[in-house]
């Protein structure tokens, strides 16, 4: 349902993906893989609306995406909640948004139940820099998924956590998307390749200058896998090899292909 | 310090009581135990130090004053009318300092209400949308740069009445400072707010109000209290030129005719009321900026 076609995006003359192509079905957990800087978070921008591709497009349920996305919703690595107003009013400011004739008790109501779905029945009243890091993101990920949108992106959310915390929310998060009725697809940025194996149904890894899928694996096995199973099983750790080699055989391809050292030319 | 300062505090008593200026012994008396009362109440060697100082930076000159101009009686007491007088002559006027306090009040209200009324949406509009901003930049510079106390002459010439022309005059110089406060502070909204926002699809009033108005309330504030300065300093230059009754007019009638005592009187009240003004700005502030003060981890 979603449907990338040969994307390309360029920022003056610097292009930062090129030719990217996926498509993506409902109730998948994609996590695009990648070191900073290979245009893994431009990619999510782009399938967001939040940025139009310079080549190729979009398609979400067969309507093409020329703006912020009606279908997506977004958690950021910070921010993604408004400091200004208590936990609950974040989410009951994006309920309002989304249903405008439901009255405000029945969203409250809502937003409780979404906030206890992620442990925070009791922060609903607090402001956001009350909360430490996983709450804040906690609450960022119970507003997204409060949302009645089909599509969940996550760009680096667990990136500011400490381990312990990123840990948990992992675990949260992949009980949540089992749990989610409306088999919801979501699209997580990382560039955690243990959290990758973890998390996603299926892994798609990019390298960087310019941007582009070096593989792209499935990873379903791994859904049922605990952290500690998962260092330990054996298809696991050949697939975490073979994304590591992917990523090894791209950069000694782009040795040979640039740099032709002549004897005695570095001297 | 702190026994300098009471050394001069009972300077100033006995120096009070000397010339038998009770109304200036009254004052040091409340002085001292408002600066007693603050020190034990302070929670750090710091604030203490700071009550200390201050008191020290009221009490020092005072006592020079008064031994000046009533004790020695070597300044010239119709340019430094004795501390004493001065305190005397505050409550008899104050009912007429009042009165005028009014009739300033009115005429500052309204242009200062009336240019946060319009200053803060169209700032909020210009630092939202890129093409605005560009459009409004170079009049909100030139515009801005001119100093409205220039208008002042030519808007009383122009519009019917005095209160017409100053509110005129009060509300152009308070616009720009909150306008252009306005648009910088919606700038300092982290992008990935407005990129939160612009995800949730909120309605455009619902974005003003929820996420830009708040987000630039900081700068907003800086804006106000700029141009709550800036009106007041308006309003009394207006009064200076224009007005028959008001702050600024009482302390110019009064120098017309030489009377230095209610001068000064109009001075410290004009003082009183702007630090007033500003202490409940501050309290407006604290209450909308709630959200900021308790930062943990």
């Amino acid at each position: 349902m979603i449907d990338c076609q040969s994307l390309t995006f360029a920022y003056g003359d610097k292009t930062i993906l090129q030719d990217i192509s996926i498509q993506a079905k409902p109730g998948e957990f994609i996590c695009l893989l990648g070191a900073s800087g290979c245009g893994k978070s431009t990619l999510l921008r782009l399938i967001a609306g939040l940025e139009r591709p310079t080549a190729g497009h979009i398609a979400i349920n067969s309507h093409n995406v020329d703006g912020p996305d009606r279908n997506c919703a977004v958690v950021f690595q910070d921010y993604s909640l408004f400091p200004w107003m208590s936990t609950a009013e974040n989410l009951i400011l994006a309920l309002k948004a989304a249903y405008p004739n439901r009255p405000r008790r029945e969203l409250a109501a809502l937003a409780d139940d979404y906030l206890a779905s992620v442990g925070l029945a009791d922060a609903a009243g607090r402001f956001p820099e009350e909360l430490s890091g996983g709450m804040r993101q906690r609450a960022a990920i119970a507003r997204a998924l409060a949302l009645p949108t089909p599509i969940l992106l996550m760009d680096e959310p667990f990136g500011a956590l400490d381990p312990i915390n990123r840990t948990l929310l992992q675990d949260l998060l992949r009980k949540l998307h089992d749990d989610s009725r409306q088999n919801r697809t979501i699209i997580f940025v990382t560039h955690d390749l243990d959290e990758a194996l973890f998390l996603a149904t299926r892994i798609i890894a990019l390298a960087s200058s310019p941007g582009r899928i070096i593989a792209d694996v499935d990873n379903t096995s791994a859904r049922h896998l605990s952290h500690q199973q998962l260092l330990q099983n054996h298809d696991i750790r050949h697939r975490r090899q073979l994304l590591l080699d992917a990523y090894q055989s791209d950069i000694l391809a782009r040795l040979d292909a640039h740099t032709s050292v002549q004897p005695g030319d570095g001297i | 310090m702190t026994i300098a300062l009471i050394l001069a505090l009972l300077a100033l008593a006995a120096a009070a009581l000397a010339n038998g200026d009770l109304a200036l012994l009254g004052a040091v008396a409340l002085m001292a135990a408002a600066a007693a009362l603050h020190w034990r109440l302070a929670s750090t060697p710091a604030r203490r130090q700071a009550v200390t100082d201050i008191t020290a930076a009221i009490a020092f000159p005072l006592l020079v004053w008064q031994l000046l101009s009533a004790n020695l009686k070597l300044a010239d007491t119709i340019l430094f009318p004795p501390p004493n007088t001065i305190i005397r002559l505050f409550f008899t006027e104050l009912p007429d300092m009042a009165s005028g306090l009014l009739s300033s009040l009115h005429l500052l209200g309204t242009a200062y209400l009336l240019a946060l009324a319009t200053a803060i949406p169209a700032g909020l509009a210009v630092g939202h949308s890129k093409r605005l901003q560009a459009a409004a930049g170079p009049f909100s510079r030139i515009l801005g740069a001119i100093p409205p106390i220039v208008y002042i002459p030519y808007a009383i010439a122009l519009l019917p009445s005095f209160d017409s022309a100053s509110i005129f005059v009060i509300y152009s110089g308070a616009f720009w400072p909150i306008f252009a406060n306005t648009v910088s502070g919606v700038a300092t909204i982290p992008d990935s707010l407005l990129d939160s926002a612009r995800m949730l699809h909120l309605p455009t009033f619902t974005l003003f109000r929820k996420v830009l108005l708040p987000g630039a309330m900081p700068a907003i504030l800086t804006g106000a209290s700029l141009g709550l300065i800036l009106s007041f300093i308006l309003l009394t230059a207006a009064e200076l030129i224009g007005a028959t009754e008001g702050l600024g007019w009482y302390v110019k009638n009064f120098s017309d005719f030489a009377d230095y005592e209610r001068v000064i009187v109009g001075i410290i009240f004009i003082g009183i009321v702007v630090t007033l003004l500003m202490a409940i700005l501050n309290l407006i502030e604290r209450r909308l900026l709630r959200h900021r003060r308790h930062n943990h981890d």
